[in-house]
């Protein structure tokens, strides 16, 4: 029974959307008790292999290029920010955010190129959508799977993030 | 010792009467084995198929809505496919996709046509192996009104339209449709696709003296600015009139009598200080409307723009002729789709979470920073309401893993 290491995994990250994990937990909280929001408390990370351009843990959802995310991250699958988990190919075609680096104070392209060939790797969900728009703006929505356009087909399995360049 | 003898008569006397009381029911018979259940030929307007998209080798899931039975279920091939039901809701059509080899192999894509009474397949037409796949798979599918041409949306990332014959369980033919996508039936032979531009690019189908069947395609004008307002994918119709939510709030009221679909009426759910609120519109499957009395259902929450597809905490009931709104329903449980009966007395069905663990529970954990993932805590249900009087009639569960499209026969 695959269960939660399925397609709900990345579906439950768009119910997670808003401005962050935290912010969803707290409205369906409230929507789940009718109490006021919850004041839940952000969990401790270690700051792991992190540089003063590049700061965050990228296994997080909070690390900076993840701004407009929709997947498992590749950083706890197997594979590395910028590479596929071992087995799997990249697709060459994805969607793009515009994601505010907080080392170095610039807007960078971010490629969510999605690496395909095996089932879902159901860790590190992370929804953050920042700027989704529906499915008819392809380049502009993260509800597609974009495996469609690689060698290993529609099999997904787990989400990338590498910069493209600075935005202008 | 006397006392005790006298005890044990009496509970022996007791154990007998029992004995040959029971003595006396007949033997049950012996039960055939070997039985399988058969459906009505028709499915029941109160049932409704719920896609289980929570697992990669994805199911519907079918319910009575009156008892919140189950009643029976399809296995639909790798991730959740495009689905419909036949307008004499004796057939269920499903787009699916299989691996030989699992994830892996050779792929196969097929139309299944379902029996509505044994929900097995009637037919399997191969189709080109392009679908679309995406979280939601809405409006991925859609037959004519005659249900004679089902169309399928292509991406890879090219964008095609499959059109395939039910008649003959043939490919009719594949159309390029740059930019185009979603299908939205409009008419005994039309579909319209939804393009980025704001505009329709339309399909309509002839059949000629010889039997052929002939395709027209048109464009339209744009009815709705996708940098301004986007309009949600998630639409409903009445006859020839489609109806489209906006990220802000506005319905576009769309005339699709013919090929030239335009945009007929435009107004607004909500007032401006709801606006100013941010109430919009929810969810996966966040519009629903009932034919014969013309009453709108949206799936509505509080949050910004982007949180368009974020779960429902109310249904707002509308009279989509005089644009007023008339009810607003308090959900049971954070709710992601909606689906209305299309009989008399309709019902309403809302997909949403509920949670298995005590409230005191989740504040606890939730003080300490050590909820982890909300969704440990959630349980996939279906909640049936009265949909004219927005009565919660019960909550169905054990509705799959991720229940996230309703599909009404």
């Amino acid at each position: 029974m695959a269960s939660f290491d399925t397609l709900l995994e990345r579906t439950t990250r768009k119910l997670a959307r808003k401005t962050s994990r935290r912010g969803f937990l707290a409205r369906l909280g409230v929507a789940l008790t009718g109490a006021a929001a919850l004041p839940l408390l952000p969990v401790m990370r270690q700051i792991a292999l992190a540089s003063e351009n590049d700061p965050g843990d990228p296994k997080s959802c909070e690390y900076w290029r993840y701004c407009a995310i929709d997947g498992f991250l590749c950083t706890c699958c197997g594979g590395t920010k910028t590479s596929c988990p071992p087995g799997t190919v990249m697709s060459p075609i994805t969607w793009v955010g515009t994601c505010h680096n907080p080392g170095d104070g610039k807007d960078y392209i971010i490629s969510y190129n999605d690496c395909c060939g095996k089932t879902y790797c159901g860790r590190c969900q992370c929804m953050r959508d920042e700027g989704d728009r529906p499915i008819y703006d392809p380049a502009n929505s993260n509800n597609i799977n974009w495996c469609a356009g690689s060698d290993a087909d529609i099999v997904y399995n787990c989400s990338t993030a590498i910069i493209v360049g600075v935005a202008d | 010792m006397k006392l005790n003898q006298r005890y044990s008569a009496i509970v022996a006397a007791f154990v007998l009467a029992l004995v040959s009381g029971q003595g006396a029911l007949a033997d049950l018979p012996p039960e055939d084995i070997g039985v399988s259940e058969v459906l009505p030929d028709e499915t029941p307007m109160h049932w409704v198929w719920v896609v289980d998209a929570g697992t990669s080798f994805s199911r519907a899931l079918l319910f009575d809505g009156d008892t919140g039975e189950m009643k029976g279920q399809l296995d639909t091939g790798y991730w959740s496919p495009g689905m419909t039901v036949s307008g004499d809701r004796k057939s269920i059509l499903v787009n699916e996709t299989y691996f030989s080899h699992g994830s892996r192999g050779p792929r196969e894509d097929i139309v299944a046509v379902y029996d509505a009474s044994t929900l097995t397949p009637r037919l399997e037409i191969p189709v080109p192996p392009r679908r679309m796949v995406a979280l939601t798979m809405q409006h991925m599918i859609g037959t004519t009104d005659d249900q004679r041409i089902l169309g399928i949306t292509n991406f890879t990332p090219m964008r095609t339209l499959s059109l395939v014959d039910l008649n003959t369980g043939t490919l009719l033919s594949e159309e390029d449709t740059p930019g185009c996508g979603q299908i939205y039936p409009a008419g005994d032979n039309r579909l319209m696709t939804l393009c980025g531009d704001g505009s329709f690019l339309t399909f309509t189908m002839r059949q000629e003296e010889d039997g052929q069947v002939a395709i027209h395609r048109s464009g339209s004008q744009a009815f709705f600015d996708p940098d301004e307002d986007p309009v949600i994918i998630s639409a409903a119709r009445r006859g020839n009139r489609w109806f489209f939510a906006s990220f802000n709030g506005y319905i576009h009221e769309v005339d699709a009598a013919t090929d030239q679909p335009m945009l007929a009426e435009k107004w607004s759910l909500l007032t401006d200080k709801e606006r100013r609120k941010e109430w919009r519109t929810s969810g996966y499957q966040s519009l629903a409307l009932h034919e014969p009395s013309g009453l709108l259902y949206a799936l509505m929450h509080r949050g910004a723009e982007e949180t368009y597809e974020e779960p429902g905490e109310e249904v707002w009931i509308y009279d989509s002729e005089t644009k007023a709104r008339l009810i607003k329903v308090e959900l049971e449980h954070p709710t992601v789709s909606i689906a209305v009966s299309r009989d008399a007395e309709p019902l309403l069905f809302a997909s949403g979470f509920k949670t298995i663990v005590p409230t005191w529970m989740l504040f606890t954990l939730g003080i300490t920073g050590q909820l982890g993932d909300i969704f440990t805590y959630l349980a996939p249900v279906v909640d049936v309401y009265d949909a004219r009087t927005g009565k919660h009639l019960r909550t169905i569960e054990g509705t799959g893993t991720f229940p996230i499209e309703l599909h009404v026969p």
